[in-house]
C-alpha cells in the first residue's frame, strides 16, 4: 500500500529530515511512527502527500509510484489520503460542520450524502454539539477532532494522523484512538505519528521509530511493549 | 461539473467582489471607460463609413465621351472597356438626348431656352460609374485614364478627406483599445490578487485536502466574468441613451445637417457593439483574474 525506497529529504537549509529511509506498509495495517521532536515524522507524512519532494528515492502510495506524479494528478493522490495535520489546517471562516462538509464539496459529493455523512463523523469524534462553532471558538483538542472528522469523512483508503492526540487529555486521547481503531478495523490503513509512548504501548501495534531522519527500529505488532 | 458546484463557485465569486468592493468598483470603472471609448469611436467610424457609402452614390465618377463623330458601336466599345475595370459596381449610360431631357427639367421654366438643341446636341454621351467602395477611386481613375477619347470628372478632395479622417479614427480607436485593455487587465489583476491574498491560507488548505486547481480557480474567474460583464453593460447603456438622444436632436432640430449627415440606427449600431463590448469586457476580467491566481496555485 505504501512503500518508501531509500528516500532522502534534505531541506533547503541543509537539514537532513529523512536519510535513506526504506519501509513498507501493507493494506489494513495500523502503524505508529515515533521519535523525538525533529526526528522527521511530519516530513514523512508530507512526502506521502507530495507537500514536499524527496531528493532521492522512490515513494509508492496506493500502488502508484508518486515520485514523478504529474502536478495535475496531485489532488487525486490527496483525495486517497485522509490527513490530520499537526497544525490542523482548518478553514477559519467556516464552522466545524462546514469545514467537514467542505472536504465533501471538493469531491462533488451530493448534498444528501453531505447531510448524512457529516453529522455521523462529527458524533464519531464527539463533536456533534460543536457543529456550529468556528475554529477560533474551539479548544486545541476540539480543533484536532474536527481535523480528524474531516480526514475520515470521505472514507479514504489511507489515514495519516500527525500527532492526533497532541493536545488531548488521556481520556479524550483514548476516545480518538478508539475512533482510529474503528476506522482501521473497517479496512483503512492508519498511520499515526506521535510522541505519546503510553498510547503506543497500550495499543500494541507496529511501531517505526525515527531518530534524526533514520529508521532505527521497526517493530511488528505488539513488539514495542516488550522492548520497553 | 455539477450544478451545485457551479452555484458554490458563483457564490464564492460574488463574495469576492463584495469583500473588495473598492477594487471591484475600480476595475469596473476602468473596463467601463475603456469600453466607453471603444463605443464612441465605433459609433463615429461606422457613421463615417455610412456617409462614405452614401457619398458613393452622388460622388461616383462621371465619364464623358469626347470624340465628335461617333457611332453606337464606339459607345459600346467604351462601355466594354470600362466594364473590364474592377471595383466598379454599376455603369449607367446617359445618351445626349437623355442628358438634355434632364437638363431641361433642371432649368424648369427656363427650359425653353434649350429648345432647338435636339438636332445639334452639344452634350456628350456620358457614363455614370458607381464604385464598390470609394477607397478604390484612385485605382479606377488610373485605369480610366488609359482609355482614349474620354474625359473624367470626380470629387477627389472630399473623398480623400473623408477617407483619411476615417483612417485616423480607426488608428486612434485601436490604440486606445489596446492601451485601455492593458490598464484594465492590470487593475483586474490587482483586484483579484487582493481576493486571492485574503484567501491564501484557504487556498493552500483546499489544495492539501485534494481540491483541483480548477476548483480553486473557478470562483476567481467568475469574479472576473461578473466584473467584466458589469463593466461592459454600463457604457453600453450610456451610449444607447446618448446615441438616441444625439441622432434625434440632429434629425429634429437641424434640417440643414440632416441633408449632409446620415446616421446608422441605434439598433444597427448595437447589433455589433454589444457583442464586441461584452467580449472585450469579459476577456479583460478573465485574463486579469487568471494572471493573479496563477501565482498562488503552486502549493
Ligand atoms: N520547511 C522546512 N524547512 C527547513 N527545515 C525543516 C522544514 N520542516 C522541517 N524541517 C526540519 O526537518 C527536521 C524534521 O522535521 P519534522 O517536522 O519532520 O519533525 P517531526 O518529527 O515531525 O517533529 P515534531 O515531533 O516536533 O513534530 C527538523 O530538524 C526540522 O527543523
Ligand atoms: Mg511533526
Amino acid at each position: 500500500m505504501i512503500e518508501l525506497h531509500n528516500v532522502t529529504k534534505t531541506y533547503e537549509n541543509g537539514v537532513d529530515a529523512l536519510l535513506n529511509v526504506s519501509l513498507k506498509i501493507e493494506k489494513g495495517e495500523f502503524v505508529f511512527i515515533i521519535g523525538t521532536s525533529g526526528s522527521g515524522k511530519s516530513t514523512l507524512i508530507k512526502l506521502l502527500l507530495k507537500e514536499v519532494e524527496p531528493n532521492h528515492g522512490e515513494i509508492i502510495v496506493n500502488n502508484k509510484n508518486i515520485t514523478k506524479l504529474k502536478k495535475s494528478k496531485i489532488p487525486y493522490l490527496r483525495r486517497g489520503l485522509g490527513v490530520v495535520f499537526q497544525d490542523f489546517r482548518l478553514l477559519p471562516n467556516k464552522t466545524v460542520y462546514e469545514n467537514v462538509a467542505f472536504a465533501m464539496q471538493i469531491v462533488e459529493a451530493s448534498p444528501k450524502e453531505i447531510r448524512r455523512n457529516v453529522p455521523m463523523v462529527l458524533s464519531m469524534v464527539g463533536l456533534a454539539r460543536k457543529a456550529r462553532a468556528y475554529p477560533n471558538q474551539l479548544s486545541g483538542g476540539e480543533q484536532q477532532r474536527t481535523a480528524l472528522a474531516r480526514a475520515i469523512v470521505n472514507n479514504p483508503p489511507i489515514l495519516l494522523a500527525d500527532e492526533p492526540t497532541g493536545n488531548l487529555d488521556p481520556k479524550t486521547s483514548w476516545e480518538i484512538m478508539k475512533v482510529l481503531k474503528d476506522i482501521n478495523s473497517r479496512g483503512t490503513t492508519v498511520i499515526v505519528a506521535t510522541h505519546d509512548l503510553d498510547i503506543v504501548r497500550k495499543m500494541k501495534r507496529r511501531v517505526i521509530e525515527l531518530r534524526e531522519g533514520i529508521v532505527v527500529q521497526d517493530l511488528p505488532k505488539g513488539g514495542y511493549s516488550y522492548e520497553d | 461539473m455539477k450544478i451545485r458546484t457551479m452555484k458554490y463557485f458563483a457564490a464564492q465569486g460574488l463574495q469576492g467582489i463584495w469583500r473588495n468592493r473598492l477594487m471591484s468598483v475600480a476595475s469596473i470603472a476602468t473596463i467601463s471607460s475603456c469600453l466607453m471609448i471603444v463605443g464612441i469611436f465605433y459609433c463615429i467610424a461606422v457613421n463615417i463609413d455610412y456617409m462614405l457609402e452614401s457619398l458613393e452614390g452622388t460622388a461616383g465618377i462621371t465619364v464623358f465621351y469626347t470624340k465628335e463623330n461617333y457611332t453606337e458601336r464606339d459607345i459600346e466599345v467604351i462601355r466594354e472597356k470600362i466594364s473590364k475595370i474592377s471595383y466598379i459596381k454599376d455603369i449607367r449610360y446617359i445618351s445626349p438626348a437623355e442628358a438634355l431631357e434632364a437638363e431641361k427639367k433642371e432649368w424648369g421654366e427656363y427650359a425653353s431656352l434649350l429648345e432647338g438643341l435636339e438636332d445639334d446636341n452639344p452634350l456628350p454621351p456620358t457614363f455614370e460609374l458607381t464604385l464598390e467602395d470609394i477607397r478604390f477611386q484612385k485605382d479606377v481613375i488610373s485605369e480610366l485614364n488609359k482609355i482614349n477619347g474620354i474625359e473624367i470628372r470626380y470629387f477627389e478632395e472630399e473623398t480623400k478627406i473623408l477617407i483619411s479622417f476615417n483612417n485616423i479614427i480607426r488608428i486612434i480607436s485601436l490604440a486606445l483599445i489596446l492601451i485601455l485593455s492593458f490598464i484594465g487587465i492590470m487593475l483586474m489583476d490587482n483586484t483579484i490578487r487582493l481576493t486571492v491574498y485574503v484567501r491564501k491560507t484557504e487556498i493552500s488548505i483546499m489544495k492539501y485536502i485534494g481540491a483541483t486547481d480548477w476548483f480553486i480557480r473557478w470562483p476567481f474567474i467568475i469574479e472576473g466574468i461578473i466584473i467584466g460583464f458589469i463593466g461592459s453593460i454600463i457604457p453600453l447603456g450610456i451610449i444607447w441613451v446618448s446615441y438616441n438622444f444625439i441622432t434625434q436632436l440632429i434629425f429634429e432640430k437641424n434640417t440643414l445637417l440632416q441633408n449632409i449627415l446620415s446616421f446608422r440606427t441605434t439598433e444597427e449600431i448595437f447589433r455589433v457593439l454589444t457583442p464586441i463590448s461584452l467580449i472585450i469586457g469579459i476577456s479583460i476580467g478573465v485574463i486579469g483574474s487568471s494572471i493573479s491566481i496563477r501565482r498562488y496555485l503552486k502549493v
